[in-house]
């Protein structure tokens, strides 16, 4: 008896210990809309090389524009950033599942535009590292570089220096190594005008992406049982109201004469 | 009509029997009603003569797949003449369908039509048993046309009456995605004493309202060729068919 419910017990145990960690799968994120010297190493021991459109990449893969380069990430129905020129980073994580997605990024320098599709639930997580700072957020679209951190659209948090402090849209922070965030001040209006500009066109991008990932709307179509139940009762109809109407028609023709108002001869047919 | 009823009732039953005795689960019955309006420019009348009738049909179908690629159809139809006011006739068929691959498909069916005695024209009872054979080239296109050619023997049911056999070639096409329109022409010959009845060229124009409501615009000359032929027909018909699938 001992035995058995010991069993039983380590079975739960396995089942529990590794439902949780068996259904997060990683995913990977699509490079588009490239201009100028964008290069991609998939994994830290392999070479750079030219990225191109279309191309995927995931866990570990390291990203650079050159001067005035850029190009476009994106991943999961929506989450997009722009990598502008003189950037280079790092693809730590994305992971994704029904109900959680978490993405993880580092800004190794230059900087980010990222916009942030709804997150999936409470749990689910959007962070970029940064050499001074940790931003974490959630509905949002903002700017990152390694000085300052501006916020477009939502709310970010910022954790520097062991200080948590929250960002709220048209605020920016200025971050300097080891300190903690400095109060958060209005992003001047050309600074926010161009990167509304940004943000607009992220916008853009992430929704051309995710209707060209879309499947196809499909047509109003007949089930096929309809379709075939049309067939046979057509078939079925023709039969019976043309075709075997002319021919009683034609037996009994040949009993009168038309006009004659009579009913002659024998049926032949 | 009585005896049409019990014969009717034991199709009925047959079906049933059939699709509960068939090893598949039987698909769900789908329903449709069919209303027509036929104008004839020369048909025999109630009256004798030849002249131009009109024609309103009525249409109730059970359809139902029996088994893998075989499907059940009964129905009824009823036959009303406008210009009389009257019931020109009653048909009540059943046919079993076998689709032998997306080209081949053969239909086995029994009809019974009862015309009711109107004016000058006696009553009369008919009942027939038909076997097609339908080919299809390039079926369930989207973008090319589709041809078929039906091939149909007909006869009364004790064999010695009203022998046909009919060839019928269609073609088929989309006009767009809710419409499309069928060409064809058939050969109709009389096998009893061995001459053709008939020729027959149709167009009819299609159009799905919606995935279960269509409309049909048809149009179907009657080239009558057999001996002692006195007229052709034109044929001008205009259906509506409302497809309810349990």
């Amino acid at each position: 008896m001992l035995k058995r419910i010991s069993i039983s017990a380590i079975a739960v145990i396995f089942i529990a210990a590794t439902a949780g960690t068996i259904h997060c799968a990683a995913i990977k994120a699509t490079i588009s809309k490239i201009k100028g010297d964008v290069q991609v190493k998939i994994m830290a021991d392999m070479q750079w090389k030219a990225a191109t459109d279309g191309m995927k990449v995931g866990e570990g893969a390291e990203i650079k524009a050159g001067e005035n380069s850029e190009a476009f990430l994106t991943w999961s129905k929506g989450n997009i950033v722009k990598i502008l020129p003189l950037t280079a980073m790092k693809i730590e994580s994305l992971q994704e599942d029904e109900k959680k997605t978490s993405s993880n990024l580092t800004l190794a320098s230059g900087n980010l535009f990222a916009r942030v599709a709804k997150l999936k639930s409470s749990d689910s997580s959007f962070k970029i590292k940064t050499p001074t700072a940790l931003a974490g957020v959630r509905g949002t679209a903002f700017d990152v570089t390694p000085s300052n951190i501006a916020v477009v659209e939502g709310t970010i948090v910022v954790e520097a220096g062991g200080q948590e402090i929250e960002v709220t849209e048209g605020m920016m922070v200025a971050i300097e190594i080891g300190m903690p965030p400095s109060l958060p001040e209005a992003i001047p209006p050309e600074k926010m005008e161009g990167l509304e500009a940004v943000n607009t066109e992220c916008e853009e991008v992430a929704a051309e992406i995710v209707e060209a990932a879309a499947p196809p709307a499909r047509e109003e179509e007949k089930p096929a049982d309809v379709e075939i139940a049309d067939e046979v009762v057509d078939q079925n109809v023709d039969q019976t109201t043309v075709q075997n109407q002319s021919v009683i028609e034609i037996i009994e023709s040949t009993e009168f004469e038309p006009g004659t108002g009579g009913i002659n001869g024998t049926l032949s047919y | 009509m009585r005896a049409m009823m019990r014969r009717m009732f034991l199709c009925f039953v047959i079906l049933v029997l059939s699709s509960t005795l068939s090893a598949a689960k039987p698909g769900p019955v789908v329903f449709t009603l069919m209303e027509r309006f036929e104008g004839h420019s020369d048909t025999p009348s109630s009256i004798r003569d030849v002249s131009g009738e009109t024609y309103a049909y009525t249409m109730l179908s059970l359809f139902r797949k029996l088994d893998e690629d075989v499907f059940g159809n009964i129905f009824y139809i009823n036959k009303l003449s406008l210009d009389d006011g009257e019931t020109a006739g009653n048909i009540g068929g059943i046919s079993v369908t076998k689709k032998h691959s997306k080209h081949l498909s053969m239909n086995y069916s029994y009809s019974y039509t009862s015309n009711p005695e109107r004016n000058v024209v006696p009553s009369s009872d008919t009942d027939r048993f038909s076997i097609a054979a339908n080919y299809t080239i390039n079926p369930n296109t989207m973008s090319a046309p589709s041809y078929s050619i039906l091939t149909t023997y007909s006869t009364g049911t004790d064999f010695s009456y009203g022998r046909t056999i009919a060839e019928k070639f269609t073609v088929k096409d989309k006009f767009s995605k809710k419409s499309d329109y069928a060409v064809a022409y058939q050969y109709v010959y009389g096998l009893n004493n061995s001459e053709q009845f008939t020729n027959q060229y149709s167009l009819d124009l299609n159009f799905n309202i919606t995935k279960l409501d269509r409309i049909s615009f048809g149009y179907l000359f009657i080239d009558n060729i057999y001996s002692g032929a006195a007229y052709d027909d034109n044929i001008v018909r205009l259906s509506y068919y409302r497809t309810i699938k349990q």
